[in-house]
């Protein structure tokens, strides 16, 4: 045990230097963001050669978590910019007045409609569709039809092929829900979940679970069509074990069948440089990042002139018209939707 | 004036105790009174549901149901295993034992994936039965089931408890059990009068544990269980990030703190009572071969079970880290170690190794040091008087991760605590879990040592420290030993609380294994699928490794030797 | 050590109290030790001996008073620093040592050399008996054995002070008889000053120079065992040294005679003057007279007659052979209930049996004054 200790003790030293030598005196920039948030390493070494500073990344859990960390701390912040706030989160931070405005001379290359912040406290930054997703090989197999639209998902002859994330506690089952909201309007999408619940649909906790637990396509799961991205088929075309021609699943992005989730960048009140984090935003909302973002997050550029990436161009789609429901409006109706949700399918 | 011993054990307390204060009460009051402040939130309205709704009492009711369920399961299965475990020598003991310890350091949704590839509809359970039966539909459905979180919970649990009972029970005197016998005591009579009662502050300890961590079960409920339950700790992150009702997570991690502080403070006051004090002279020589068939059978059945368990679903893993969708696949693993990413925040495996052993290792040292104070501590005074403190040490375990972590937001923010945002807040946290279960490994073998050995080597001119070093350590060696496996094994696994720390990027392993799952992808699920098996390999040789060096294979006498713990 | 130590105040106990929880367990207790002597603390469980042994070993605390050993007040120095050995009941050997590692313990914590130390261990190990026994496992001896580890541990580091908390209480009762023995003749061999604590008073007699007797956590009295069991000062010291026959009476100071007020004089089988009875220099003001029970034997017939000689009748109700004696207890009628008395007499010639008269001679030497409070 002697032995052991001197060890364990040795090996915290090294670890202790190592962690150590990571700090520089040079200035740096603090972006907070959550755990899924991914960039190339050449594209950050870029700003950061460009600037003379070092970008420091803080991940702070979900996306969810990662802002009320951030409302948490505005007295005292711990960036100086955050990236992660989604649509659906849209209003509770601007509600916070953690952000100021910043109108970057970009914005002019973003489409109006992800320009949801009229004052600019938060610049959309990517956008990515949640949709239904199926197992082309599955349908082909069985000769079957693949769903078009949500409403398909009610017919008998799709009966338990369904899988859907909880939208109380997942991010894309959350967007899943927005979507039949906005499709079937606010008195109507409970009975299209009844109906649903009626055609055996499972319910799971989170994406990874559906995704790699439930869909046959990526797992050994028995259900053919999942609640996921518009631009999972070329994340399943790019990250797959055998090169593909085509991509194994498709994305049905028809009218109103998907709901739109556009993250956003913000510069912190009280960042004590505020000059290095609207370059930042820039910088995140110009081409080289705009770019690096397809093949990082899976996601679609909000810059239009971002070149996309060959194989988005060739697998991936984007619904013309994604069912619409308002920052605000989900921000004061979250807590009733999702309870009626629960009542409706899970009790 | 000289120390008195008072004074020295409440000097050793104070360590754990301003640990506790500046990284539990502290943060765990503000955010409370935060949550509670006009200012904070809404106010006390958005409370109101908390009482005029059933919702949250069904959700209270689940979660002490489902964590009572999980814990009798476990005794009931580990019992039978402490007892091998304690009693027999056998050949692939130290192996076994290291790879059971494994199930503690895997992330839930790769447990998921484990168990389904065993038991899911088309896992290999079912699938074996549909051929071998002839079935058109797979015969076992337990997805989304309590069967299959029980299950997991099992699976987790089993060991924690298997090893805090096997090391107390090859402690106590088997001249007990034999006395028992002499006076006509058939073996089950001699083992529900006798070794029973005598083996239940270990028990207990171990229950405790089990009932907490499936108390505050987070992961494994929510994707195994599926979306029809939800403990209080879910139902904590949901109110606090999906619907930033902050008071209402405030008044559900009150409710799920004091509830657990009442049953710890039981448990305190019960351990109490039972007046165990009878300690082997030579713990060592209880451990034998096995010898006649009827400890083979015992032998060879619980070792079927700890494979079954256990084993297959690691292997089911194992497999799928190396299936491709032609069949065997090197390519997971040779794209994992190639470093062909141009990400940011890519994980070069063997760095997320290096940062995981070294928060694990920082965590264990700062937990053994803490928990082991807190136990010298709680073992010297006063049983009665320790019955609050006892209580208090264990609240870390039983507390919602996302308050806490919301908490430090707002509370490690000013120098000289400016902690927040670094490293360091990472084994902080791990440590904050790891030391109770430290106390409660370590306290039931200190009580039972008897005050005269101390007594004998303070008047044989032993210092105090040397008494504790040359006595006492010695003789609890084994309970510290599993305490440290599990204290390293809370931070390999990343527990709960480090989800909710905001933390600069750090590749840890199952960081590395939750990066790819984040993903569509079947070159990311293969890498999340060998990523675990690296884990399960690095968590399986570190405990070897502790293990050897606890007990060097040099030792002289076989029967001291390193497989007997 | 030599005997030139001897004569030489080594402890002084100075007005101990001290309480547990709340009540009051030790009371102004005060003795003194020479350096070499043997001490036995005798009294019976909860008299507070052990307790006592522990405030001076400095394992409890909490006291007044002082413990002055060696010219110094003990307080400040903790247990591990007084040079104290101390054998416990259960012996506390280690149990994760073998039999030279347990004797090696103190010798160790003194930093002697290796080479010095195996010549101690050698040396101990052939004191108490058990050459050839150093690489037993603890667990691997037997009661006696592991007593003398004990031992041997403690005497190794040669400490200034040795202290047995009833360490023969767990063995069987020759082993015991045949290891008090050599006790002590093994301390007075190393002149060691001890501290004995015991509940059997044969155990104190056979190894004690000094007997201190305590009960309800005051002294009672310290003396030489000769002297504790020739005069016993009152009669809880006497009851505790297993004296039965306790009379209550008055001592008329004018005559010397005792009158028995307990039972009627008149009625009190006793023939013959009692005479003066021997009695320390005292004045008790509740006199008890104790006669001893080894004082008595059958009366000749050619006795009968004599004046002067004690005689005490009565019926034989109970008789006991035990060996080199037989115990009897007498039975005499006296008054309103009757009166127990117990007696050791020779083998021969042999006691009447049970329901027959009996005639005794009383040893004026076996009768004793006491304080009866």
């Amino acid at each position: 045990m002697k032995r052991l200790l001197q060890v364990a003790g040795m090996i915290l030293l090294c670890f202790g230097l190592s962690l150590t030598t990571k700090v520089s005196a040079e200035e740096n920039i603090t972006v907070m963001t959550h755990d899924s948030f991914n960039v190339s390493k050449d594209v950050i070494a870029a700003f950061e050669q460009q600037n003379g500073v070092k970008v420091r990344f803080l991940k702070s859990g979900d996306a969810g978590a990662a802002l009320v960390q951030a409302i948490l701390s505005k007295n005292n912040p711990l960036a100086d910019v955050f990236f992660g706030v989604d649509n659906s989160f849209l209003s509770r931070a601007l509600e916070a007045g953690i952000f100021r405005s910043y109108e970057s001379p970009l914005l002019a290359k973003i489409p109006q409609n992800l320009k949801l912040d009229a004052t600019n406290r938060l610049l959309p930054v990517d956008y990515g569709d949640v949709c239904l997703n199926y197992d082309k090989a599955w349908f082909s197999a069985k000769n079957m039809a693949p769903p078009t639209s949500i409403s398909d998902l009610i017919k008998p002859e799709y009966k338990g092929l369904t899988v859907v994330e909880n939208p109380a506690t997942s991010s894309p089952g959350m967007a899943f829900l927005l979507a039949t909201i906005g499709k079937f309007g606010e008195d109507k999408y409970l009975e299209f979940w009844k109906a649903l619940r009626a055609n055996d649909v499972f319910i799971a906790g989170g994406w990874e679970d559906a995704y790699f637990g439930h869909f046959t396509a990526a797992s050994k799961g028995d259900r053919p069509i999942v609640v996921s991205y518009a631009s999972s088929p070329p994340a399943a075309v790019y990250y797959s074990e055998t090169p593909l021609t085509e991509a194994p699943t498709a994305a049905v992005v028809t009218d109103e069948s998907a709901f739109r989730q556009i993250e956003f960048v913000g510069i912190l009140e009280g960042t004590k440089k505020p000059a290095l984090a609207e370059k930042f935003v820039d910088f995140m909302l110009s081409r080289p990042l705009q770019e690096d973002i397809p093949l990082q997050m899976f996601v679609f550029p909000s810059n239009s002139e971002a070149k996309l990436p060959e194989i988005f161009v060739k697998h991936a789609v984007v619904a013309d018209k994604p069912a619409e429901v308002s920052p605000q409006k989900i921000e004061s109706m979250r807590d009733t939707w999702i309870e009626a949700w629960t009542t409706t399918v899970l009790r | 004036m000289r120390l008195k011993k008072q004074h020295i054990s409440w000097l050793l307390f104070s360590l754990p105790l301003v640990f506790l204060l500046v990284f539990y009460c502290y943060p765990l009051v503000k955010i409370i009174l935060f949550s509670f402040s006009p200012g904070g939130a809404d106010g006390l309205n958005r409370l109101s549901k908390l009482f005029s709704t059933p919702t949250y009492l069904h959700i209270l009711w689940f979660t002490v149901w489902q964590a009572a369920l999980s814990t009798i399961i476990t005794l009931l299965l580990a019992l039978p295993g402490a007892y091998v475990f304690a009693k027999f020598r056998f050949f692939g003991k130290d192996f076994l034992q290291a790879l059971m310890t494994v199930p503690f350091v895997l992330p839930t949704v790769v447990t998921a994936a484990a168990f389904r590839a065993l038991l899911g509809s088309n896992g290999l359970v079912n699938s074996w039965l549909m051929t071998s039966f002839d079935l058109s539909r797979p015969p076992i459905d337990i997805e989304q089931t309590v069967v299959f979180f029980l299950i997991a919970h099992v699976f987790y649990n089993y060991t924690m408890v298997l090893r805090i009972v096997a090391s107390f029970w090859a402690s106590l005197d088997p001249g007990l059990v034999t006395a028992a016998r002499m006076l006509g005591a058939s073996p089950w009579t001699a083992f529900r009068k006798i070794t029973l009662p005598l083996l239940l502050p270990a028990l207990g300890s171990a229950a405790l544990l089990v009932f907490i961590f499936c108390f505050t079960s987070f992961g494994v409920v929510l994707i195994l269980g599926g979306p029809g339950y939800a403990t209080i700790e879910v139902e904590i992150y949901r109110q606090a990030v999906q619907l930033f009702n902050l008071p209402m997570a405030a008044a559900l991690s009150l409710i799920q703190i004091g509830f657990n502080f009442i049953l710890m403070w039981l448990h305190a006051r019960l351990s109490q009572k039972s007046k165990v004090s009878f300690f082997s002279d030579a713990p060592a020589t209880t451990i034998k071969p096995v010898k006649n068939w009827a400890e083979k059978l015992v032998l060879a059945g619980n070792i079927v079970f700890m494979l079954t368990l256990l084993i297959l679903p690691l292997a089911a893993l194992l497999i799928s880290s190396v299936t491709g969708e032609h069949g065997f696949t090197l390519s997971y693993y040779k794209a994992l170690l190639s470093g062909e990413s141009s990400s940011l925040f890519y994980v070069e495996p063997i760095v997320s190794v290096k940062n995981s052993i070294g928060f694990a290792l920082t965590a264990m040292v700062l937990a053994l040091i803490l928990g082991l104070s807190a136990a010298t501590f709680l073992a010297s005074e006063d049983k009665k008087r320790t019955n609050l403190w006892d209580a208090i040490i264990m609240l870390p375990l039983a507390t919602s991760a996302v308050t806490l972590g919301f908490g430090y937001i707002i509370t490690l923010n000013a120098p000289p605590l400016n902690l927040r945002d670094t490293l360091a807040i990472v084994p902080i946290a791990h440590t904050l879990v790891a030391f109770p279960f430290v106390v409660r490994c370590v306290l039931p073998g200190l009580r039972q040592i008897p005050a005269h050995l101390r007594e004998a080597a303070s008047l044989l001119g032993a210092s105090p420290y040397r008494v504790w070093r040359l006595i006492t350590f010695p003789l609890i060696k084994k309970a510290i030993l599993v305490a440290a496996i599990f204290a390293f094994s809370i931070s390999m696994g990343e527990f709960g609380a480090s989800a909710f720390l905001t933390r600069p990027h750090t590749p840890t392993m199952p960081v590395a294994i939750f990066r790819f799952l984040n993903q569509p992808g079947d070159m990311n699920f293969g890498q999340a699928m060998a990523m675990s098996c690296i884990l399960m390999l690095v968590t399986c040789s570190s405990f070897w490794i502790i293990g050897r060096f606890s007990y060097p294979p040099t030792n002289p006498k076989p029967a001291t030797g390193p497989d007997e713990q | 050590m030599s005997n030139n130590l001897h004569h030489q105040t080594i402890l002084d106990i100075q007005d101990i109290s001290n309480t547990y929880g709340g009540k009051p367990l030790l009371q102004n207790v005060r003795f003194s030790l020479l350096s070499g002597e043997i001490l036995c603390l005798l009294g019976p469980s909860g008299s507070g001996k052990t307790t006592l042994l522990r405030l001076i070993a400095g394992l409890e605390q909490d006291y007044s008073g002082k413990i002055i050993f060696d010219g110094r007040d003990i307080d400040p120095i903790p247990s591990h620093k007084r040079g104290f050995g101390m054998m416990f009941q259960e012996y506390a050997l280690f149990p994760h040592k073998n039999v030279v590692e347990n004797i090696s313990f103190g010798l160790e914590m003194q930093n002697m050399p290796k080479t010095q130390r195996e010549l101690q261990i050698d040396k101990m190990l052939e004191l108490v008996g058990l050459t050839g026994f150093g690489n037993r496992k603890i667990d691997e001896l037997s009661g006696g054995e592991r007593q003398r580890v004990a031992l041997a541990r403690s005497l190794a580091p040669e400490p200034r002070l040795l202290l047995l908390d009833e360490p023969l209480g767990s063995l069987d009762r020759t082993l015991r008889e045949r290891l008090t023995i050599e006790i002590r003749t093994i301390l007075k061999q190393l002149g060691v000053t001890a501290i004995f604590v015991t509940h059997d008073q044969n155990e104190a007699f056979g190894v004690a120079d000094k007997i201190a007797i305590l009960q309800d956590g005051v002294l009672q009295q310290f003396a030489s065992p000769e002297h504790l069991y020739r005069f016993p000062l009152n009669r809880k010291v006497a009851r505790f040294l297993g004296f039965t026959n306790l009379l209550e009476g008055r001592l008329d100071r004018e005559t010397g005679y005792f009158h028995s007020t307990v039972n009627d004089p008149g009625a009190l089988p006793l023939f013959g003057p009692l005479g003066p009875v021997p009695r320390p220099d005292r004045v008790f003001t509740l006199p008890i007279l104790l006669i001893r029970p080894e004082g008595a034997r059958l009366l000749a017939k050619e006795e009968k007659n004599i004046a002067e000689t004690l005689q005490l009748r009565g019926i034989v109700s109970n008789r006991r052979y035990q060996g080199s004696s037989y115990q009897i207890q007498l039975e005499c009628q006296t008054g309103n209930q009757p009166l127990h008395l117990h007696f050791d007499l020779p083998l021969e010639p042999p006691p009447p049996p049970v329901g027959a008269p009996i005639e005794l001679f009383i040893e004026r030497s076996a009768l004793v004054l006491l304080d009866g409070k």
